[in-house]
């Protein structure tokens, strides 16, 4: 009876094992993982998973008669448990996510790595633009190989990519027009970006999404930030990053600065300051409402 | 049905607990598994007597070995419990690993590189970190000076590494192939041994931090509130209030300092530093965690010990005027 007993625990230990091993490979394949942790953690997330299989095949390898139980010291069942209740958090957590991808848009990773050529017809100043040195170090080097090459065969202007001190690439820098348009994704770069350097960009015009946040106790009236959640490591470390944008309290934007609204401002950067600390601060010019993005956080 | 409507309106908070749990528990297992599998290793491949062989003898350079090696091994807390367990059954002495197992999740690259990025560069936090931790860790280990090991864990502990080391599988054998199968094997019953520890560990840090939310004190996600938080004035209030959080929040190492950057923008350095020292060394997680690898009074005593050692530190830093050299 101990030995069927015993069994049997290693019958359930396989099958969790099994199943949590299967689930992390699957969350950290599919992006889900993101949701909960950084993205730079997928790879150990899937090794966790394959390592939780290669135990799940040791005790089905006992199981189908080939090893002795007794050497693999079986530790008893209540270890299992919460390996069960993390099972069933798990899931319960992976179909909050699932239903709430059903209503926004999904990305995958891929599409967003790289930037992509825009549409749009290429005048005289926008070919002169892409051979243009401002900065020169500013610009990616592999960007100034395919803009000679490509753009004038394509008949598209394509996105300068800019290439931060610390070897970061930021889409939607437009140098040529003194314009910044910060992605969903882009947001943490290009907010250290202007910080670190925003007497350059003193004067250009920003572009930016995000979720609005007036808190009265912190902001002034006029003031706000278009914010978006920065995830460091995990859920649990969440922060949040934004620029404070200026507007007119009386004005026709206050109907669409209410908390918690998505909206795409448009301003022009200058420098200002926040009780006492000097930062980027923008003068709105243009408000619209939007989408929240596809994924809910930034990552640095 | 009071209590489904109760449930059905705090449904947000039953999502952010969630969330937060997964969240907490994907971070976390990884660089677990990480440590469970290197203390495998190191079990099987590495003979009994070698690593007292070529282990300092005098304590206090063993307790120096201890820190570098927490210094050299870039593991987070998660990891750092079951390697230091493993150690302290190959005979390393008892100081040097409480060294190893306070300074390995604080002074190892990975955290300077994380602290340096969240404080926009500045080198001296770093600088501070670094140092104080490593100060807070030797004197943390010189506190188990003339302690016996055998003191240090339960009966129901040593039962339970008797049981694991029953099987011939587990030791033993010269085959690479059988080693491979043994690391497997030892890894795996150590991460079931400690993962009920680890689990409940995650689950009351994340009672902790749903507690916070709710109150204001802390709240992930969203603008720190400094109400709760002691004010800059009170430099003692301060120190106590910062280890007292980051013992409650059980972050991450590698993500501590941008939280501390955020909500303890106003508050002395001292206090800062305090956050970012104590909290890798002890916290909920681990102290639950090490109470279930270990024992109960060593996990208490070394939470304890930490937690007055740094602070004393940090005051003692306050008081001398250093901390406009610390950020």
């Amino acid at each position: 009876m101990k030995k069927n007993g015993q069994l049997a625990g290693i019958a359930i230990r396989a099958f969790l094992f099994g199943f949590l091993g299967l689930l992390l490979v699957r969350i950290a394949v599919d992006g889900i993982s993101r949701y909960f942790v950084v993205p730079r953690l997928s790879p150990f997330i899937a090794g966790t998973g394959f390592l939780f299989l290669l135990w799940a095949l040791q005790d089905i390898y006992i199981l189908s008669g080939f090893g002795h139980s007794a050497e693999y010291g079986f530790t008893g069942y209540t270890a299992f448990l919460p390996l069960a209740v993390f099972c069933m958090v798990m899931i319960l957590a992976a179909v909050a996510v699932v239903r709430k991808k059903n209503t926004v848009a999904w990305i995958s990773p891929a599409e967003y790595i790289k930037p992509k050529p825009v549409s749009g017809p290429v005048t005289e100043n926008g070919l002169k633009t892409l051979i243009k040195k401002y900065p020169e170090s500013r610009i990616a080097e592999e960007e100034k190989a395919a803009d000679s090459s490509s753009a004038s065969n394509s008949g598209m202007l394509v996105v300068h990519t800019l290439k931060t001190d610390s070897g970061k690439l930021l889409e939607g820098y437009y140098p040529e027009t003194g314009k910044i348009v910060i992605s969903d994704t882009d947001m943490a770069g290009w907010i250290t970006e202007i910080a670190e350097h925003t007497q350059q960009y003193t004067g250009w015009t920003v572009s930016m999404k995000g979720q609005v946040v007036m808190d009265p106790s912190i902001f002034e009236p006029g003031t706000f930030t278009p914010a978006r959640q920065l995830m460091t490591c995990c859920v649990a470390d969440l922060s949040v990053i934004g620029l404070t944008c200026l507007y007119d309290a009386k004005g026709p934007f206050r109907m669409l600065i209410r908390p918690d609204e998505w909206i795409q401002v448009t301003g022009i950067l200058k420098q200002g300051s926040f009780r006492g600390d000097p930062e980027p601060q923008v003068l709105c010019t243009s408000i619209e409402k939007a989408q929240p993005p596809a994924v809910p956080y930034v990552y640095p | 049905m009071q209590i489904v409507c109760i449930l059905l309106a705090e449904e947000r908070i039953i999502v952010y607990a969630l969330n937060i749990f997964t969240g907490t528990w994907l971070e976390a297992v990884p660089f677990f598994v990480l440590g469970v599998l290197f203390s495998a290793v190191v079990a099987v491949f590495i003979p009994d007597g070698f690593i007292q062989r070529i282990f300092p003898r005098n304590t206090f350079a063993g307790i120096i070995f201890g820190v570098i090696g927490g210094f050299l091994l870039p593991v987070c807390d998660c990891a750092s419990v079951p390697v230091y367990r493993t150690l302290v059954k190959k005979g390393i002495p008892l100081p040097a690993a409480a060294a190893f197992l306070t300074a390995a999740p604080a002074v190892n690259p990975v955290v300077m590189l994380c602290t340096w990025y969240a404080y926009g560069g500045n080198i001296r936090i770093v600088i501070s970190r670094t140092l104080l931790g490593m100060l807070c860790s030797v004197l943390t280990a010189l506190t188990f000076i003339g302690t016996r090991q055998e003191t240090q864990y339960s009966e129901k502990y040593r039962f339970r590494i008797q049981r694991e080391n029953t099987g011939c599988l587990i030791t033993g054998r010269n085959s690479f192939s059988e080693k491979l199968s043994a690391v497997l094997v030892r890894s795996r019953q150590e991460f079931l041994t400690a993962g009920v520890w680890q689990t409940a560990g995650i689950a009351i840090a994340t009672v902790f931090q749903v507690w916070m939310n709710r109150t204001g004190v802390f709240a992930a996600g969203s603008f720190p509130r400094n109400s709760v938080l002691p004010s800059g004035g009170n430099v003692i209030t301060a120190i106590l209030g910062m280890q007292g959080l980051a013992y409650c929040l059980s972050l991450c190492s590698t993500s501590d300092a941008v939280i501390c950057s955020v909500i303890g923008k106003n508050l002395p350095p001292a206090a800062q530093l305090a956050f970012l020292v104590f909290g890798p060394m002890m916290d909920i997680k681990n102290t639950i965690l090490l109470s279930g690898m270990c024992s109960f009074r060593l996990a208490v005593r070394l939470a304890v010990t930490a937690f007055m050692i740094c602070f004393l530190v940090m005051l003692a830093v306050s008081s001398v005027g250093g901390e406009a050299a610390l950020l």
